[in-house]
């Protein structure tokens, strides 16, 4: 299968301190990678990275096998279009309404009148299990995990191939979290996007991540399903987590 | 001496970098005016820099004018001047104090404000959910309200000129007893095309002064609330000294040298 990202080599350094060293994965089309380590491992860093946020990085990153950093604006454009986040406090624009939020893509790219962007907003609120009242709502007024389902619902309004996911259950109580953790893994069956998902959440990982990459101070320390390392790996950490994840 | 000389250079080292980043990031806010999609942001933000500044201005130029009059009649009466107190209060307005003035209210009341929205952005992740839209931060956040404060300075300080003079003429003509004709006359005697045309100069580089320092002190605001608070009060004090630097600078190049 054809990769939709590659990264090589990758080194990514804040002052002297060296947070991500020499990393190196494909992603293919369809997969739901889950990126999993302990706070302060460099998970959230690297998707900042492969996003294009994070710009001061040694080593090669490729989407759709574009090297990002050699993109011009139109090419950046189109890889932007078909890439959705979903930010780990959701990052809801606060003087934006929901639907707003959600459609902030078409309002800011395209002439779509409002009308026609709020319309799409609704449907594809609805599609993810919020009720027509919430659109006019400020982000103020939303509980975790309507602000989470809002955040999800701007990521996919364009439709994208790839989305980002970073800690999506962080802060939410158990039952709202595992609420969320289906609704990624039907988005993922319903939508067919390739997923790639940072966590420190194990259940969350064991549920909708086909694949593990696990990560330990900056580095890739292993990588696969979760039965595989389950079974060969005496990592100490995967063994912590597979303790917790059962 | 060498711990001295080293602190000295780090100071001035860091001088150079603030400015310079403040000078690039100017440089790139103006040049995406032309890249701003979302027109009624911009209308949105003259409404608060300018609209709601409009009060404030009014009454702090209204006294300046009063109290620039009682300060300088009693004084030139005993020469019997004093009408010229009118040309003293246009000739210091539209110069000096009218751009400082506003420049300060504005980069008091707007500079705060535009520091803790942008820095709430940063620390949120709000800038890097339009960087991965696809949306220019610059372009998108800081451009609007560059032509904002580009229409509502100047609009300020015109504003404040003839409400300085009006208060200027309520103690000159009311309680001194200068002739209201003459008062008037004295007002726009001595100022030229040149006077009202550094003055709006001068406006317009404060607007962008702080427009830009603000927004550089959100973009870079990090560490919860305490950084936000932290980048609204670098933003309001930079502000402050850069906007009297460059009123020296300006005022240095076309009254003096």
């Amino acid at each position: 299968m054809k990769n939709i990202i590659s990264v090589k080599n990758l080194y990514v350094q804040f002052g002297n301190k060296v947070v991500l060293k020499d990393i190196n994965f494909d992603i293919e089309k369809g997969e739901s990678i889950v990126i999993i380590g302990p706070s302060g491992c460099g998970k959230t860093v690297l998707i900042k990275t492969i996003l294009g946020i994070i710009k001061s990085y040694k080593g090669e990153i490729y989407i759709w096998g574009k090297n990002i950093k050699n993109l011009n604006e139109k090419e950046t454009k189109d890889i932007k279009e078909n890439i959705g986040m979903v930010f780990q406090n959701s990052a809801l624009f606060d003087s934006l309404s929901v639907w707003e939020n959600v459609g902030f893509y078409y309002l800011y790219h395209t002439k779509k009148s409002k009308e026609e962007i709020k319309k799409m907003a609704i449907e594809i609120l609805k599609k993810l299990g919020l009720d027509e009242d919430v659109i006019d709502m400020m982000p103020e007024q939303l509980s975790g995990g309507m602000k989470k389902r809002v955040s999800i619902a701007r990521a996919l309004i364009s439709n994208p191939e790839i989305i980002f996911y970073d800690e999506p259950t962080t802060g939410l109580d158990p039952i709202t979290s595992q609420g969320l953790t289906e609704l990624i893994k039907k988005i993922h069956n319903d939508f067919n996007t390739t997923d790639i998902t940072v966590t420190h959440d194990v259940k969350l990982a064991k549920m909708i991540g086909k694949r593990l990459i696990l990560i330990d101070n900056g580095k890739i320390v292993e990588s696969g399903t979760y039965e595989e390392l389950k079974e060969k790996s005496n990592h100490p950490l995967i063994r912590s987590y597979i303790e917790i994840g059962g | 001496m060498k711990k001295l000389i080293e602190l000295l250079g780090g100071k001035f080292l860091f001088l150079i970098t603030y400015v310079g980043d403040i000078s690039i990031l100017s440089f790139l806010s103006l040049k995406k005016i032309f890249k701003i999609r979302i027109k009624e942001d911009i209308l949105k933000y003259i409404n608060e820099i300018g609209a709601e500044s409009m009060s404030l201005v009014g009454i702090i130029a209204l006294f300046t004018g009063m109290v620039l009059v009682m300060e300088t009649a009693h004084t030139l009466k005993k020469f019997g001047a004093e009408m010229y107190s009118g040309s003293l209060v246009s000739i210091s307005m539209i110069r000096e104090l009218g751009p400082v003035l506003i420049a300060l209210i504005v980069a008091g009341r707007i500079g705060a404000s535009i520091a803790a929205e942008i820095g709430v952005m940063k620390i949120t992740e709000q800038i890097d959910a339009l960087s991965v839209m696809g949306v220019d931060p610059i372009a998108y956040l800081i451009s609007p309200r560059i032509v904002a404060g580009l229409v509502s300075l100047p609009a300020l300080f015109i504003l404040s000129f003839f409400i300085s003079i009006f208060g200027g003429f309520l103690v000159g003509v009311f309680t001194v007893g200068i002739s209201s004709g003459v008062f008037l006359y004295q007002s726009f005697k001595y100022i030229g095309i040149k006077d009202f045309l550094i003055g709006l100069f001068k406006v317009v580089v404060f607007s962008i002064i702080i427009i830009n320092i603000s927004s550089y002190h959100g973009i870079n605001a990090s560490g919860g609330a305490e950084g936000v608070g932290k980048a609204s009060t670098y933003a309001v004090v930079s502000s402050f000294f850069f906007i009297i630097l460059a009123n020296l600078i300006i005022t240095g190049l076309f009254y003096f040298v």
